[in-house]
């Protein structure tokens, strides 16, 4: 361990010249000096010593009968003494300095995490257009607006914390993985109403009076159990009403529409395989391609490869280095086969049933079919599900002047 | 055999570290490494002699360079050839 702190620090190439090599490594070893890559010679020996060390082998040499030789210096230590009257030196390295200060009060990088549904890019320039880009000063960045933002434009975006490391702002960020709803207000009283037309399947009421049972046939907008529970007394006579939020689990039997489509030409995307790259170098925020190119492309992507350089993890500079690959392409116009088109479409249905699927949508039957009349194909027709097709609305007759206004359970 | 070598052997005690005894870890013939190590005693290209406590240690070879050496090991670079008690 020893070994490596001390090449790290400053040490000196030295010729020993000794009759006694040995005497002289076992009384510097007995005094704690060390020395390291010790190799032989004719007038003794070659080898390596910190500066330390080699101030006190001063006594050693006498006892000895040895010269030392210093023949390189290594360290910056010594290179400082070197050019200690070079005044541009010490110029360049006071401007250095400073320079390194003035890059580290910007941000030049911008680094999101935990964000899967909106890639960094499409959150970068959101960021642009709320005036937080590469480059600005970090005195300027306000993380709490930051934050604040992202999470008003965004519904999907549950959780943002932003934070300033080094020359670095990291946005952290978390989406909402979970189910979509409506917020329900639990202070509200209301009724469970049919979103579409069908045949109650099975009802489940926790809370509510029902309205339907199994095998009724409902019409969109009716109401299937309603928030307004009576209380009936031995007589059969009604005492008193009270207002509750209808709760319950209803499946209905639906048909969904389904309608898709697919113009028979199209444009496919052809390489021509002639491409070229180009070198690119970022300065405070501007990109430069090196070279000149008389190619001209009229269609081309272009892959863009950049890395920041950086001092250390925190500490970004404002200068990248990169490459733009131009890949040429042609569009041409083709026209699916029937079979082909047949793939294209049944393959949507496909991913459209199984978000079904996991929304709670369970199909029946299907009843799709696919007709052509040469220019669009056209994939139609309906699907009977069984499905949670409510929702919620305010108690259609609720009055709660004189009654109980209160939450009460029924079955 | 000595009454301490026995006594470390019936405690199961390591003669390194009880005895003194010189350790000497080889790398191929490439590098070696000796610890418990009393003091150089000769050092030529082609040959190194130390001292330990078990005695003379020789080690033979060609462009023996020392790579380091502290308070409790020496490590010797070059084309070993013989290592001798």
């Amino acid at each position: 361990m020893w070994r490596q702190a001390k090449i790290a620090s400053n040490y000196v190439v030295v010729c020993v010249t000794s009759d006694c090599p040995e005497r002289f490594l076992n009384m510097c070893r007995h005094r704690n000096i060390f020395f390291w890559d010790v190799s032989k010679k004719e007038y003794g020996f070659d080898g390596k010593i910190s500066r330390k060390d080699f101030l006190q082998l001063k006594e050693i040499c006498y006892k000895t009968r040895s010269r030392v030789r210093i023949r390189l210096r290594r360290g910056i230590r010594f290179v400082l003494f070197k050019y200690r009257k070079h005044y541009s030196f010490l110029a360049g390295m006071c401007l250095s300095g400073l320079m390194l200060y003035a890059c580290s009060l910007f941000a030049w990088d911008i680094s999101f995490t935990g964000n899967s549904e909106y890639t960094d890019s499409f959150l970068a320039k959101y960021l642009s257009t709320i005036g937080v880009h590469a480059g600005m000063p970090l005195r300027d960045i306000d993380c709490s607006s930051i934050e604040h933002s992202l999470r008003s434009e965004y519904d999907n975006i549950t959780w943002v914390s932003a934070q300033i490391n080094g020359t670095r702002l990291i946005i952290h960020i978390k989406e909402n993985d979970g189910a979509k709803g409506e917020p329900v207000n639990e202070e509200d009283e209301r009724d469970i109403v049919a979103s579409a037309d069908g045949t109650v399947e099975s009802i489940v009421t926790r809370k509510g009076t029902p309205l339907v049972k199994e095998g009724d046939t409902v019409k969109k907008g009716q109401v299937l159990v309603s928030g307004a529970v009576s209380i009936i007394d031995d007589a059969g006579t009604e005492t008193e009403k009270i207002y509750t939020q209808a709760d319950a689990d209803i499946m209905i039997k639906t048909l969904l529409p389904y309608e898709d489509s697919l113009e028979a030409s199209h444009e496919v995307k052809y390489y021509t395989g002639r491409k070229k790259r180009k070198l690119m170098i970022g300065l405070f925020g501007t990109d430069i391609e090196i070279g000149f190119s008389l190619q001209r492309y009229v269609n081309a992507d272009v892959l863009t490869q950049n890395s920041v350089l950086r001092l250390t993890d925190s500490f970004f500079l404002p200068i990248s280095l990169g490459s733009k690959d131009y890949l040429e392409y042609e569009m041409r116009t083709e026209e699916y086969e029937p079979e082909e088109a047949e793939e294209i479409l049944y393959a949507k249905l496909n991913r459209y049933l199984k978000e079904l699927l996991e929304n709670k949508v369970q199909i029946l039957d299907n009843s799709v079919k696919i007709d052509s009349n040469g220019i669009v194909y056209r994939l139609s027709g309906t699907l009977t599900a069984s499905m949670p097709a409510f929702s919620y609305a305010p108690v259609a007759d609720f009055d709660p002047v004189g009654d109980g206004h209160e939450k009460a359970g029924s079955g | 055999m000595t009454r301490k070598y026995n006594l470390a052997e019936a405690l199961d005690f390591t003669k390194d570290a009880t005895l003194g005894m010189p350790v000497v870890t080889a790398i191929g013939n490439y590098e070696l490494y000796v610890e418990n190590f009393k003091s150089i005693v000769s050092y030529e290209g082609d040959m190194l002699k130390l001292l330990t406590r078990k005695g003379m240690l020789t080690v033979c070879g060609e462009a023996l360079e020392i790579l380091y050496y502290d308070d409790e090991e020496i490590a010797v670079r070059g084309c070993i050839k013989k290592i001798e008690f």
